[in-house]
């Protein structure tokens, strides 16, 4: 059963120097609404039972509400819980929020990244601090009672200090949710070439660990529940369409780049919008790569995503853990979990299990 | 007709322009014309003409003025200073060449002294007189000063422009003596180099002292006894042209069906099996490997591809030597044994770019010699063969050469810091000339492998030269140096040290592979000790963070990919009980300076 639904809106107003997601500087386009539309029909044999729906981007929040009151239009989206959309804080005031409340979303992700002046900078990032805290009260104010907000840490010299002075903005703020993301250079963006020229100086490994453990304890006793690596909530409101990706559930991804997960299968659509309009307007898939989990593959797959959430997996799923990495697991019931340093060597970790599920 | 032979070589330092007067010789005399003259005619393989050095010796033959010169090539570096004595030893004179702008350097010394020893009639030249800094007078005064050569007799020349060439060829004719010897004696043919010809089998390059060879002559090696029958006879013209016989004073080549290029050793003799000489020519010694390291297969190259492109190679390869090795690092490969450094990297290059197999090599080290109290003796070419038990030693010999540097004045204080680091021992000290000294030292083998000869070169900007020769086995108060990895022993990363360098070097050793080994989920201790008593020590904290942040349903092949790419990296690791090394650490050991 297909049970979530992502939808990619490549458009940003500018790149950010940390982003590896498939994004163009550009307007909108509605005609983009109406390809996903198109390319939705493609898979209107998939057996659906929608639960979540995930607006993410790039920047979906650059569509005025109209365009998204008409592409709501026709999308059935009954019995479906939880609606989210990725939202710049600068995009909207409160009657865009109250119109989006209108069309049935229910959750907000905004794109905060910090409330410190000087991180938004360095981060590209073009609102202000006051502009995230707005946008929050603003949405809350319209209705909305589940809110998420993007954090960004780990960044060059910052200090434990600078932590704690974001923390105190987040403890007034009515949001649910929060995503605390260590900076990470990839390749291909601004960061990722500055890193690899050794111009950019992110933390020692000790000071990321510092960090994690700081913010998992200071959320921790603000009310939120470390739940996966980088994400925390309020009791109830876990991301369900998130949750989806980390238990191996089906979900479908609309839009350029999209990658969905169905019958053991993760297949990404094209990365380019030309090759995606084509396909879809000649009424094909326009599936660009397509990976098959059988076997240990599977198995590997889940523990890549199990591991990272506070629930685990199954113990029958690792019956066998090596005794060089016991000490980064926790056993509770007929579960098997990461601790949070297990979860800060995560890839390590997964690794030497890989290894063990490989030759065991 | 012995009147008309003269049989000569041209004894140079490395770059002062052996090949390029080579080439002009050949142009000049009509044996090559300008367009055939690909670059350097004597410098066949494509290593050689990239380094600028000749490895393999070469015998051509020439007509000028109905005399035959046979132009023997021979090798420019120290590591094949037996194969230069033997070339030297199958003629009469020899062009010295020196270069203008440089003068006079190392191995101008050695090899004018080797030709000296075969009591050969020395040319002098001075090339290169055309370039801006040629100091044609002050290297005219260094060669009547240092080597006692009469300045009269010294020819300015540039081979590159042609300059001098007449002179040089007429040198040949008028001051070498041709050869002398009866064709009617029993045959008596001085192998000065080899090669291995896919069509006549291994080809022996020889001078003809008594007799003559022809095909159908059962030939006798002096060394082997072995016997063949000759196919072929002839000489390089510089194409290989056969000719009915090679008798008395000619030189040329053989070639007999034989298989193998190890049955025709250089400095061998070869006589006639049914009428044989009485003695060989003085001076044979088998080829001696002096230095050793591991060749493994690198990732995506198998055990087999390097014992195949070993094997090739060793056909044409007289000097080398390999057997089988395990190291519990880097699988199975081989330890093979060179002449010297340069040997070493040129087989390296040789297996890579000729016979396609990618390597792995280890650190070059000597052979020890280990006299043990049962007055049993061991030779070890690896350090890891060395006993666990070091109470059954006595002592521990490691080999020593003669090393003679020349060098600017200015140089010559942080020299002599260099040689007494290098624990050498001072035998002489003189100026050449007002700018330039000479220095000759003992030095063990062990200290000229590990970066003498960079080192030397920084010092000196490039100016001082030197050249070496072995002399024997000392014995020296060498220890055996154990690194332990969490307390665990590595034998494959023990090695032998001087006493007194052993706290340095475990210092450095244990930081270079706390730099080298990455962290893992654990403390690691890096501990090197003489024996059991560590002497050094250092903690590689563990891991605290690897950590994928960001993971959805659009990352998630991504991200294993990127992961799967850790993976490949963490393959090169090799596990020592808990800890993963990688070869990086192993490499590193014998090259800590």
């Amino acid at each position: 059963m297909v049970e979530g639904l992502y939808i990619h809106i490549p458009f940003c107003a500018n790149k950010c120097p940390y982003c590896d997601f498939v994004s163009f500087v550009s307007e909108p386009s509605k005609e983009y609404l109406e390809l996903l539309k198109k390319e939705l029909e493609l898979y209107k044999d998939l057996p659906f039972d929608l639960k979540t729906i995930y607006l993410g981007g790039g920047t979906p929040s650059l569509y005025p509400t109209e365009l998204w009151r008409e592409f709501f239009k026709d999308l059935d989206t009954e019995g479906v819980k939880e609606i989210t959309m990725e939202c710049n804080p600068e995009s909207y005031k409160r009657e865009d929020f109250e119109g989006l409340l209108e069309l049935g979303i229910n959750r907000l992700s905004f794109g905060v990244q910090s409330f410190l002046e000087k991180n938004l900078q360095f981060l590209g990032r073009w609102h202000s601090p006051k502009e995230g805290i707005r946008a929050i009260l603003e949405a809350k104010s319209a209705g909305f009672e589940n809110l998420n907000i993007d954090l960004i840490y780990g960044l060059p010299g910052q200090t434990l200090q600078d932590l704690r002075e974001e923390l105190k903005v987040i403890k007034d703020l009515p949001i649910t949710h929060l995503s605390a993301y260590l900076l990470t250079p990839y390749e291909d963006t601004l960061f990722g070439h500055l890193w690899q020229k050794g111009e950019l100086r992110l933390p020692s490994d000790g000071q990321i660990e510092e960090m994690f453990l700081f913010l998992s304890e200071e959320l921790s006793s603000m009310g939120f529940e470390h739940y996966e690596i980088s994400n925390f909530a309020k009791e109830g409101y876990r991301c369900a369409h998130n949750l989806l990706y980390w238990s191996h559930k089906e979900f479908l991804g609309l839009g350029v780049s999209a990658w969905s997960f169905i019958n053991k299968k993760r297949f990404g659509n094209y990365r380019n919008v030309e090759k995606y309009k084509r396909a879809v307007l000649q009424g094909e898939k326009p599936t660009e790569m397509e990976e098959t989990l059988e076997g240990e593959e599977l198995l590997k797959d889940y523990l890549f995503v199990a591991l990272r959430t506070r629930d685990g997996v199954p113990k029958e799923v690792l019956p066998n853990i090596p005794d060089h990495i016991r000490e980064f697991f926790l056993e509770e019931g007929d579960r098997v979990r990461l601790s949070k340093r297990g979860w800060l060597l995560i890839n390590e970790i997964l690794l030497e299990l890989w290894d063990e599920v490989a030759n065991p | 007709m012995l009147e008309r032979i003269r049989n000569f070589s041209i004894i140079a330092h490395v770059d002062h322009g052996k090949s390029t007067l080579a080439d002009r010789l050949l142009e000049y005399t009509g044996a090559v014309s300008r367009r055939e003259l690909k670059e350097q005619m004597l410098d066949t393989l494509e290593i050689e003409r990239e380094r600028g050095i000749t490895i393999k010796l070469q015998a051509v033959r020439m007509e000028y003025k109905g005399y035959l010169l046979h132009l023997i090539d021979t090798p420019g570096h120290v590591d094949f200073s037996y194969e230069v004595s033997r070339a030297l030893a199958a003629c009469e004179g020899a062009i010295l060449l020196v270069d203008a702008t440089q003068g006079i350097e190392a191995q101008t010394v050695a090899n004018f002294w080797k030709a000296v020893e075969q009591d050969l009639v020395i040319i002098p030249v001075i090339n290169k007189i055309d370039l801006p800094a040629a100091e044609p007078e002050r290297v005219k005064k260094q060669i009547e000063d240092i080597l006692g050569l009469d300045g009269d007799d010294v020819i300015l020349a540039s081979a590159k422009e042609g300059i001098g060439i007449e002179e040089i060829l007429n040198a040949i004719i008028e001051r070498i003596p041709p050869p002398k010897g009866d064709p009617k004696a029993p045959l008596k043919a001085l192998i000065f180099d080899s090669y291995y010809d896919p069509y006549r089998g291994a080809v022996a390059f020889v001078r003809v002292f008594e007799g003559e060879v022809k095909p159908g002559t059962r030939i006798k090696l002096f060394s082997t006894g072995k016997e063949f029958e000759v196919t072929e006879v002839g000489a390089q013209t510089p194409k290989m042209t056969k000719f009915e016989k090679l008798s008395a004073g000619e030189v040329g080549y053989i070639a007999a069906s034989i298989k193998d290029v190890r049955d025709i050793r250089v400095g061998d003799t070869i006589t006639d099996a049914k009428r044989p000489a009485d003695s060989p020519v003085p001076g044979f010694r088998p080829a001696k490997p002096m230095v050793f390291a591991g060749l493994y297969p690198s990732e995506g190259y198998t055990f087999e591809e390097l014992r195949d492109a070993l094997e090739k190679y060793a056909i044409n390869d007289a000097a080398i030597y390999y057997e089988p090795e395990t190291s519990p690092a880097l699988g199975m490969g081989f330890r093979v044994g060179f002449l010297g450094l340069l040997h070493m990297e040129i087989v390296q290059e040789r297996l890579e770019r000729e016979y396609r197999v990618g390597l792995i090599t280890t650190a070059p080290s000597v052979v020890y010699r280990v006299r043990f109290k049962n007055r049993t003796v061991k030779e070890i070419k690896n350090p890891s063969e060395l006993p666990e038990n070091w109470g059954i030693i006595e002592a521990i010999e490691e080999p020593f050469v003669s090393i003679t540097i020349i060098t600017p004045k200015e140089y010559v204080g942080s020299i002599m810091n260099l040689c007494q680091e290098k624990r050498g021992i001072q035998k002489s000290f003189k100026y050449l000339d007002p700018n330039t000294a000479m220095l000759e030292y003992e030095m063990p083998l062990s200290e000229i492998l590990l970066d003498f000869h960079d080192k030397i070169k920084s010092l000196s900007r490039g100016y001082a030269s030197y050249d070496y020769e072995f002399i024997g086995y000392r014995e020296e108060d060498l220890v055996r140096l154990n690194i332990f990895i969490n307390n665990e022993p590595v034998d494959a990363l023990s090695f032998i040290v001087h006493r007194d360098k052993a706290y340095r070097r475990a210092r450095q050793l244990v930081e270079k592979l706390k730099d080298t080994i990455p962290r893992q989920l654990f403390e690691v201790k890096v501990q090197a000790g003489i024996g059991s008593k560590i002497i050094a020590s250092e903690r590689i904290p563990p891991l605290r963070a690897n950590v994928t942040a960001k993971c959805y349903g659009g990352d998630i092949t991504r991200k294993k990919k990127l992961l799967e790419k850790q993976k490949e990296g963490k393959k090169r690791l090799k596990q020592f009980g808990k800890v993963e090394l990688p070869q990086e650490a192993f490499l590193s050991v014998l090259k800590v300076d």
